[in-house]
């Protein structure tokens, strides 16, 4: 496993002859196994600083180093999951989660019986020959977890992944998230809008504030392991959300900017 | 469910030919299948060819201006979606030809191809240009980027990723365009043979015409649709197993 370290990261971008700064220097660094969250108004750069760490974006200054290694472009040990799942329609359920091994050239005898028994793991065992059009939003993302999951990726980086389902389905994926955490340990960057989400699953919270977006603040969540969906009743865990939400509205940034949607999401 | 129309259809034309009952200006749909039936595999007297001939000589046709269109349509397509510069200097070609009915180019083609095989097979196939390339551009443009990064994160290369996400999840809607493609090729084709031929069902419906044999006109423009439909057949089925579940 590997950690990840954003170091003093600055990305603008030319928008209609001026130049916008997107990033100002963003610091991050997240342990090897570590679960950080990444919250912050809209357009505060999330979704761009987790394509720096990505590798689809370069920043205009500072690095992203993954075992002190800097990125240089995207790889497979950078596990991607949008807020689409994003599979490939046109492949089966398990075409799809051997769609890494073949795209690498690493296909063993073994390695289609280890997609079936990922398949497995995330509930999709009978699915496997199902095209992601029959499937449920919440299976599509298991799948596209499953996918994400052949290619042993030692670090996730995950932007809303659950923000398109429903209410019950996403309290289902984020408890699967939690089991599947607990087993394998990656590393993981989420961000996300549901400050609830960000607490529930987290070991640490980092608040952005936005235009430029910068890091105002990083807070612990040291709610006990291994976590069920229980541990949202607790009084931790209300103070804690309660702390973060705090967090984010103070945050400097375009309030005018925040759609009413988006502005429900984060009470 | 397809059969239903096409039955409404034939009800209706025998209706009104029942009506009408004037062999020259609606025949029945059964004096038509005979006829149709009849020279499928004769010659009719004024001429030596035979329904079937005819309606092969138009399909050779299509077959090569539609392959040699959508070739090209298909490559200019792909290098402008790639290249920003070179969508940017064939667009406007494009968008200024598009209006311009590729009938119109007949005399001029005529003029510089004479009235052999060439001038049918180059119009088609202008026809077929511009199709292709809306619809090829269109499809890669759809191609949503995070496919690609999902692909890249997923291990693949550059290359990986352009052959076996991007041109393949564009797939579907260049058959698509293929499809209307055809469509074109039909009405360039049989404009063409009406104007500039010998043989094939244009030529056969033109003549036809100036006999007034109207169950041959039918006879022609039966095989026309039949034809088509199974071209259009098979371009949907290849879609089908292109894009499976839709
Ligand atoms: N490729 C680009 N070119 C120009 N501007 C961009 C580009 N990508 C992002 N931006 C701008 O950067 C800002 C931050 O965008 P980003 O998507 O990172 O925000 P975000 O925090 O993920 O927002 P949201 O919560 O709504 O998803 C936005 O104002 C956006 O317009
Ligand atoms: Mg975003």
């Amino acid at each position: 496993m590997a950690g990840v370290h954003v170091r003093n990261v600055s990305k603008s971008f030319a928008h209609g002859g001026s130049i916008v700064e997107i990033l100002r220097n963003v610091s991050i660094p997240v342990g090897e196994g570590e679960f950080v969250s990444l919250v912050g108004r809209s357009g505060c750069g999330k979704t761009t600083l987790l394509r720096i760490i990505g590798g689809f974006v370069h920043a205009d200054a500072g690095s992203v180093l993954v075992d002190e290694a800097p990125v240089r472009g995207p790889g497979s040990d950078r596990g991607m999951l949008f807020q689409q799942p994003m599979l490939f329609p046109w492949l089966t359920v398990l075409d799809n989660t051997l769609f890494g091994p073949r795209a690498e050239g690493s296909c063993t005898p073994g390695t289609r019986a280890r997609a079936l028994e990922l398949l497995g793991i995330v509930g999709l065992a009978g699915f496997e020959f199902h095209y992601p059009k029959q499937l449920s939003g919440g299976m599509m993302h298991r799948a596209a977890f499953a996918r994400a999951m052949m290619v042993d990726p030692e670090i996730l980086l995950m932007d809303e992944p659950f923000g398109a389902l429903d209410a019950l389905t996403r309290t289902g994926m984020q408890q699967f998230l939690l089991d599947l955490w607990e087993r394998r340990r990656f590393t993981v960057v989420l961000v996300t809008h549901d400050v609830e989400e960000a607490v529930l699953l987290s070991d640490r919270v980092a608040v952005m504030a936005s235009q430029p977006g910068e890091l105002v603040e990083t807070i612990p969540i040291p709610l006990p392991r291994p976590r069920t969906y229980e541990v949202s009743e607790s009084a931790d865990f209300v103070d804690l959300k309660r702390r973060v939400r705090r967090a984010v509205e103070h945050a400097r940034g375009g309030t005018a900017m925040v759609g009413a949607g988006r502005a429900a999401a984060l009470y | 469910m397809g059969l239903v129309g096409v039955l409404c259809i034939i009800v209706g034309w025998w209706l009104a030919a029942l009506v009408i009952s004037d062999n020259v200006i609606l025949p029945s749909p059964v004096a038509t299948a005979r006829t149709l039936l009849h020279y499928l595999t004769r010659p009719y007297p004024a001429r030596g060819e035979t329904l079937l001939g005819d309606t092969a000589m138009s399909l050779a046709r299509i077959l090569a201006g539609f392959a040699w269109g959508a070739l090209v349509g298909v490559v200019l397509g792909a290098l402008m979606s790639a290249l920003r510069p070179l969508r940017l200097i064939v667009d406007p070609l494009i968008e200024l030809g598009r209006p311009l009915p590729p009938l119109a180019f007949i005399p001029l083609l005529i003029v510089w191809f004479g009235i052999g095989e060439l001038p049918k097979v180059v119009l088609i196939g202008l026809g077929v240009i511009p199709i292709m390339v809306v619809s090829v551009v269109a499809a890669l443009d759809a191609v949503p980027e995070e496919y690609i990064e999902a692909a890249r994160s997923l291990g693949a290369s550059p290359r990986y990723a352009l052959l076996h996400v991007r041109v393949r999840a564009a797939l579907p809607g260049v058959i698509t365009g293929l499809r209307l493609a055809m469509g074109i090729s039909w009405t360039s084709i049989v404009a063409v043979e009406m104007i500039a031929a010998t043989n094939g069902l244009g030529y056969v419906i033109l003549e036809a015409s100036n006999y007034l044999v109207t169950t041959l006109i039918f006879s022609g423009i039966v095989l026309i649709a039949a034809v088509a439909l199974i071209l259009d057949g098979l371009l949907r089925l290849v879609r089908r197993l292109a894009a499976p579940m839709g």
